[in-house]
Parts: C-alpha cells; structure tokens; sequence
C-alpha cells in the first residue's frame, strides 16, 4: 500500500480512528509522517504518560494533515473543574472562562505568559486581604519584589540568595 | 437618549494641564480585576453575570470614592448613549457593542470609572490631563484598595492578577499617553517611532483604544508587558518612552518650523480658516484641521483660540455628542451641519 501523502513510499504507518461512529484510516509513509510531524512517543512515554495521552500526541501531529485527513479532536479533553471551559475554548475565542482555569490549564498557559511578557513572576500589587495567599505566600512575594529591586541593582549575589530562599519556601509548599 | 445632562458636565482632564499638554494630552491608567472563581463575564450566564454585576455594584456603593456616582446598567441605554460613552473614553469600544448584563460607574468629573463585565468583571479606569501617569495611578490604587476589601480578587501569588486574557495577567495594568503627533507624522518618521516602540514592548493604538483608527494624528501609547515588573516600574517605563517620544516630536516641530515655515503657517492658517468658516464637516476632517491648529498653537502664531477649547471640541463633535446635543439621531449629512455649526461657535466664544 503506497503513502496517502506521498503517494510513492510504502505506507508503513497505518492507522485507524472511529470516533461518533466515523471510521477514518490513514496510511502513511515514515517520511511522510516525521514531515507532518507525527511523534512517536518511545515505549516508555507511552507507558508514563498511558495510551491516551500517546495517542492524543499522535493525533494532534495528524491533525495538520490537509482535509481527508481532516479530525474530530481527540475524546480526552480536560476541562475546568470549576467553569467547564477546554482549552480549545481558549484557543478559539482567546478568552478563559475563569481564574480556576489558570490553575486547570497550568501546563500549557505558564509557556504563554512566558512568551508574551518575558516572565511568569508577579512582582506588583497584591490583595491585602487574601487569607489563601498566607503566610508562605507574602514571603514569597515580599522577597520577590526584593529580587527584582537587587536585580535592578545589579547586586546578583544578593539576588542568589534571595533566589534561593525562594525556591526553599516555594518546595515547602 | 437619556445622557444628554452629561454634556453640561465638564470633563475633568479635558483641561490643559499637567506636563507637556500641548503633546501629550491625557494620561490614563487602568487595571483589569476578577472575581474569583466567578466565571469570567463571556463564559457566565446570564444569571452569573447578574450576580457579578450586584456584587460589584454593591461594592461602589459602600466605598468613598464612588460615593454618589451613577451606576449605568448599559443595557437600558440606546445605541447612541452607549456610544457617547465611548466617545467619552468612559467604556471601550467592546464594550459599547456587547451584549449582556454589564454596566459602568462614573467617578468625579470623569477622572475616574469602571467598567463592569467588559472582558473582565472589573475595569478600573484613572484620567487626568497631560502627562500625568503617576498622579492618575495614585488615585486608581486608591480606589483599586477600597474595592479589594469589599471583593474577593481573583489572584495567584505566582502570576498576579488573573484575568480573563493572558495578555493582562499580572498587575492587570494597562498605561496609555494620549499623544498628539503631528511633526512626525508630517516628516513621516512616524512609523520608525512606532515600529521602535514595539520593540521595547509598547504598542501604539488609535483614538479609542484597540483597533481603531489614527485620527487628527493622536496616538495611544502604552505597555505591552503586564507581568514581570510592578505598577511603578510600567508606569516609569511608560514614562520615560513617552518623554524620548514628546522630544523626537518636539525637534520634529522645529526643524518643520526652520525649513518649511511657510508651508507650515499656510497649512495651520488654512485650517483655522475651514474651521471658522466651514458650513459642513466631516468629523474626520474636523480632527484634521483641529491638529493643524493645535500646532499653529504651539508655533504661537496668534490664533484666536486655545488647547483647551480644542480638547473641548475633539470631544463635542463627535457623532453621538451631536445627538445628544439635539436630543435626537441625526443623519450623517445634517450631523456635518450641525458640527460646523458648533465649531464655528466655539471658536468665536473662545477668545
């Protein structure tokens, strides 16, 4: 069976989806896969990570494969607990549905906001009554905002430190 | 159309004051909140937003700084009121079209407001006149104090403020000059400007804020980067790019001055002449002439007029301050009349 893709190579992946029903089956070579950026996970992800999530990479390599291939998004999808939103919710509207979901969507959202700002440390205002910020957490963020002045400085051992003992309070958490 | 008494109302930073009025004409600071664990007001429901809106609501009312000011629900305004608001800088332009339950409080001669469920469930807006950052944070954190000890914010020790776009996360704060450039963008070296501005994480936008157009060459300049450095550094930053930006317009001006005066003086003089003569204008041509003149201010070349009745006038000729003006919708064409009407007024009055 030669490649969907190519349609030279042999077709060495083959693959099959059902989803709602709809059987959907994709032949491709090796090549041609790598080139859509399909990623194989080793056996050892596959077994960490377990068979949805190895499959979920899978899929979203193939998903950019133009329409006969065109997908019905993966089943597992993770939603806010508190608001019900999906990531994909975000990625289209480029809205999230509530400050829960910044803790639900940690993973992908901290990469973003490293992108778009430089950095993913508040170092301003914080609410002065927020009993859940506790102790630890206005230590943390005093002892930030002292970083940032020593960083301002120039004085980088004081900021090591400083640093340091940040990381240390963050562990006990 | 039920705001027309806010036309006798004078907005407080319309007066030139502040430093370098002549170029940069207002200042404002703004900071993006959240209920926590509320969802944000696109994603709630209808009954969700209601709730946000009493909550906050609630809270203006218990706080000094709000005391005494209308709570507008804006779903009992018109398309022409809601667009007022805009044209006062009072709501976004998002804001002016959305739908659903959502609201705005107006603070003391306008220096102060709030948007309630714009893209967040607060906005917190601080106005004052030229360049004025640190004087219009000052009031805001105020402000942005009291209503933290009435609401629980939606806050993470890590990143700040959460907010419904990661764009704002963090300190939540946007700082914007409103800018009056015209040397730059006569000597077309306005988009080098802008071009480096966004290099060092500042953005340039339009007259009402995103995505709207460059008119009568005023420009919104403000940060980009919301988390990582604290209020008062954005606002320094800010600050300091606007100076570098007020001197490259200010040696623009001169050089204009130096080696084409007279094309210069034709331009300005042409303009006031339109201005005080016209039958019909456009508001577009308005805020062009209206630039030229504000220039001709600045080169002192004995206009009978002043900054503060120019301010004045890029405010009241706007479509929807017409109508209200009159009390009723108007037809773009007779709109033009009735502005150069009241041009014509206001220049005479102004002397």
């Amino acid at each position: 069976m030669l490649c969907d893709e190519c349609k030279k190579n042999e077709a060495m992946i083959h693959f099959t989806q059902i989803l709602n029903n709809k059987v959907t089956k994709f032949h491709l070579c090796q090549e041609c896969a790598k080139e859509k950026g399909v990623v194989f996970p080793s056996l050892d992800e596959a077994l960490f990570e377990g068979p949805h999530l190895a499959l979920a990479s899978l899929l979203a390599g193939l998903s950019d494969i133009g329409v006969p291939y065109a997908l019905e998004k993966p089943k597992v999808v993770r939603k806010c607990p508190n608001c019900k939103a999906t990531y994909d919710d975000f990625r289209e509207s480029g809205r999230l549905g509530c400050s829960e979901c910044y803790r639900t969507f940690k993973k992908e959202l901290l990469p973003l906001l490293r992108r778009l700002h430089g950095s993913v440390q508040h170092t301003g205002k914080v609410p002065l009554q927020k009993v859940r910020v506790g102790k630890k957490g206005k230590e943390i963020m005093e002892l930030r905002r002292e970083l940032q002045k020593v960083i301002e400085k120039e004085e980088y051992e004081k900021a090591a430190v400083i640093r340091d003992r940040i990381k240390e309070l963050e562990k006990k958490k | 159309m039920q705001l027309q008494n806010m036309l006798k109302q004078k907005i407080g930073w319309l007066e030139s004051k502040g430093k370098s009025p002549g170029i940069a004409i207002s200042s404002r600071v703004r900071l993006a909140r959240n209920l926590n664990r509320v969802p944000f007001p696109q994603k709630a429901s209808r009954e969700e937003q209601e709730g946000s809106f009493e909550k906050i609501k609630s809270a203006c009312e218990e706080i000094a700084y709000f005391k005494g000011a209308p709570i507008l629900n804006l779903q009992e305004f018109d398309r022409v009121d809601r667009q007022f608001l805009l044209e006062r800088h009072l709501i976004s332009y998002e804001h002016s079209r959305g739908d659903g339950v959502r609201g705005l409080v107006i603070g003391y001669r306008e220096l102060l407001s709030l948007m309630i469920n714009e893209e967040d469930h607060l906005r917190l807006q601080g106005i004052q006149s030229g360049l004025e950052l640190q004087q219009a944070w000052d009031i805001l954190k105020q402000i942005d104090e009291q209503m933290d000890k009435k609401l629980d914010y939606a806050f993470s020790p890590e990143i700040g403020y959460l907010t419904a776009c990661p764009t704002n996360t963090g300190t939540g704060m946007r700082a914007s000059v409103l800018m009056h450039l015209p040397a730059l963008v006569m000597n077309e070296e306005i988009n080098k400007v802008l071009q480096a501005l966004n290099k060092i994480g500042m953005v340039a936008r339009g007259l009402y804020g995103e995505g709207t157009k460059v008119m009568g060459d005023l420009f919104q300049i403000s940060n980009q980067v919301t988390l990582g450095p604290n209020e008062e550094g954005i606002i320094d930053n800010l600050e300091r790019v606007v100076k570098q930006v007020i001197n490259y317009e200010i040696k623009g001006r001169k050089t204009l001055f130096k080696e084409s005066k007279e094309k210069v003086m034709d331009v300005v003089y042409r303009a006031y002449g339109v201005l005080v003569n016209a039958r019909q204008i456009s508001f577009a041509e308005t805020m062009e002439f209206l630039s030229k003149v504000r220039l001709g201010i600045y080169f002192d070349m004995g206009l009978d007029t002043k900054l503060d009745i120019l301010n004045e006038l890029t405010i009241l000729t706007q479509p929807a301050h017409l109508q209200e003006s009159v009390g009723k919708e108007l037809a773009p064409s007779k709109r033009d009349f009735i502005r150069a009407e009241m041009i014509r007024e206001k220049l005479k009055s102004g002397k």
